[in-house]
């Protein structure tokens, strides 16, 4: 389970920080167990590998990870080649 | 903080600005073949030295007759982790157990998180690691998501944040909550823990070269890198060895921005730590940074993000050896470096770390593209921190920037002297501030009575 948390609203915020970040909220997510029954959206409670009892919005069952490796930029490539070219001419053996 | 990584900090006061920087290092309590000795037991460092043979013939195609270096890589990728971070964490760590604390807290982005986790895994510690980790929008840099898999996957607490300093609040009510030993990057045990690293670099090549290496190349963020290096290169008896801290060039990326933190493709070894932590340590989570880069760095350097996805490309396809991007900083300065010193020459890249979904090169820079970088082929002049990536296409291209070290000096003198009273410091801060900036005594100018108005 994944919970949301504002940690601080907008003029709560450190002095001498930029416009950009000043004006929006400070906020954190950490991942638990469910304490209570929960619907998404609601407020609850999760307990964390730590055993920290954390209170905030439930926002994700099940969270996981889906960033990627991406597709090869075409300008990466070309680098690499032409370094290929001038250590081995002629092609790879 | 005296609680929180158990060291009285105040102990070692001895001036208005002066302390005892090494007597804070001796907290360590154990020599240099002790750390190695606690490092080996949690199958921490003794990492391969490679030669990069083919990286120093594509360098010595585009160099003058009788110059080209020979390159050599030192593989901390295979450290339990994937990064030289384990070293750091890996004496952190110990000092908490050794110490009875239940768990350790971490602030950090970076590897060193997923080094905490890793380490606190096999010692049986909980573990919390805070990052910097969205933007408002809720969009994650993709390296920093990685980081956040791995700490996870050793079994730590991930906190998440949004940009901003306030981390650090959030990190103090962490330490409060929960009374675990806080392992800053900053402390000396995380320092003496890079000792090592310095030390085996001699040794190795003491056996490829017969001597210690003549440059060593160091990617450059917080100073622990430099320091640490450089520790371990003296006690190794090979203090004559040149070190250079090389970072990423994000000159005009404001680093609390919620903007410009997901439009730029570096999140550590960048100028947005280096200048500040060089100019100004004592900015960090601890009273007294034990990383203290300005005293031990012969060399600061600049290259731009282009330039390391060149490296870690060059390294890939003509080294087989998958790395970075981000730790392929020193790499791209030392690709440059060793273009004119001469071929008998040797210079050492002292890090690599692992790469991964998020951090790998292909989804840095899609990543870029989708916050509205652009990524082509072109010269370092083309390159504008979150705007433009040029990435060069030919070895000839490959450069630095050189930032001289007296205007790194001149603003650290700046930096402490700003609001203390002059009148207020004796021999011991001018003493202090000449070691930090490796200025002779009569140089840092404050021993003479000031004039009126004087700032």
């Amino acid at each position: 389970m994944r919970i949301h948390r504002v940690e601080l609203a907008p003029p709560e915020r450190a002095p001498a920080i930029p416009d950009e970040t000043a004006a929006v909220a400070f906020e954190s997510w950490v991942n638990g167990r469910l304490v209570d029954d929960s619907a998404i959206g609601s407020r609850t409670r999760i307990r964390t590998t730590t055993g920290r009892l954390v209170e905030g919005d439930l926002v994700e069952v099940s969270p996981g990870y889906r960033h990627t490796f991406g597709s090869p930029p075409a300008s990466l490539l070309r680098a690499g080649e032409r370094a290929r070219e001038i250590l081995f001419p002629g092609g790879v053996r | 903080m005296r609680q929180s990584v158990g060291i009285d900090y105040g102990r070692f006061r001895r001036g208005r600005l002066a302390w005892d920087y090494e007597g804070l290092m001796a907290e360590v309590g154990h020599d240099l073949d002790e750390v190695a000795r606690i490092q080996l037991d949690r199958g921490v460092g003794h990492t391969p030295m490679q030669e990069a043979r083919n990286l120093t013939a594509l360098v010595r195609s585009v160099s003058a007759s009788g110059r080209g270096a020979r390159i050599f890589v030192k593989d901390e990728a295979a450290n339990p982790s994937g990064s030289f971070k384990d070293r750091r964490a890996s004496l952190s760590v110990f000092e908490a157990a050794r110490r009875g604390y239940r768990g350790v807290i971490a602030a950090t982005s970076g590897n060193y998180g997923a080094a905490v986790a890793s380490q606190a895994a096999r010692a049986g510690l909980a573990c919390i690691v805070v990052q910097e980790t969205f933007d408002s929008r809720g969009v994650g840099q993709p390296e920093i998501i990685e980081k956040s898999r791995v700490c996870e996957e050793f079994g730590a607490e991930v906190v998440q944040c949004t940009v901003g300093p306030e981390l650090f609040y959030l990190f103090l009510l962490l330490l409060e909550e929960t009374g675990y030993f806080n392992a800053s990057l900053y402390t000396p045990f995380s320092v003496a823990g890079i000792e090592t690293l310095g030390a085996e670099l001699a040794h190795d090549m003491r056996r490829f070269a017969g001597r210690p290496p003549d440059v060593v190349v160091v990617t450059h963020a917080g100073g622990g890198n430099v320091t640490g290096t450089a520790r371990g290169l003296r006690k190794a008896d090979a203090g004559a060895t040149a070190v250079v801290a090389a970072c990423v060039d994000l000159r005009g990326l404001h680093m609390a921005s919620d903007r410009d933190f997901n439009r730029k493709s570096f999140t550590t070894g960048h100028s947005g730590f280096a200048f500040p932590f060089t100019t100004r340590p004592d900015r960090s989570d601890v009273p007294f940074n034990a990383a203290r880069p300005l005293r031990y760095m012969d060399r600061f350097l600049l290259v731009t993000q282009g330039e390391v996805f060149y490296a870690t490309e060059l390294l890939s396809k003509l080294e087989g050896m998958q790395r970075g991007p981000a730790g392929n900083t020193s790499l791209a300065a030392a690709l440059a470096l060793a273009r004119e010193l001469p071929a008998e020459a040797t210079v050492v890249v002292q890090e690599t770390e692992y790469t991964g979904a998020g951090k790998h090169p292909w989804a840095q820079l899609a990543f870029a593209e989708a916050n509205g970088v652009e990524v082509k082929t072109g010269t370092r002049d083309e390159n504008v921190p979150g705007q433009v990536i040029a990435i060069p296409d030919d070895p000839a291209q490959l450069a630095v920037e050189e930032v001289g070290l007296d205007e790194l000096r001149q603003s650290y003198l700046r930096q402490a002297l700003r609001d203390v009273d002059r009148t207020e410091l004796d021999a011991s801060d001018v003493e202090f501030l000449a070691d930090e900036t490796r200025l002779p005594v009569e140089a840092i100018g404050i021993g003479e009575p000031l004039a009126a108005g004087g700032s």
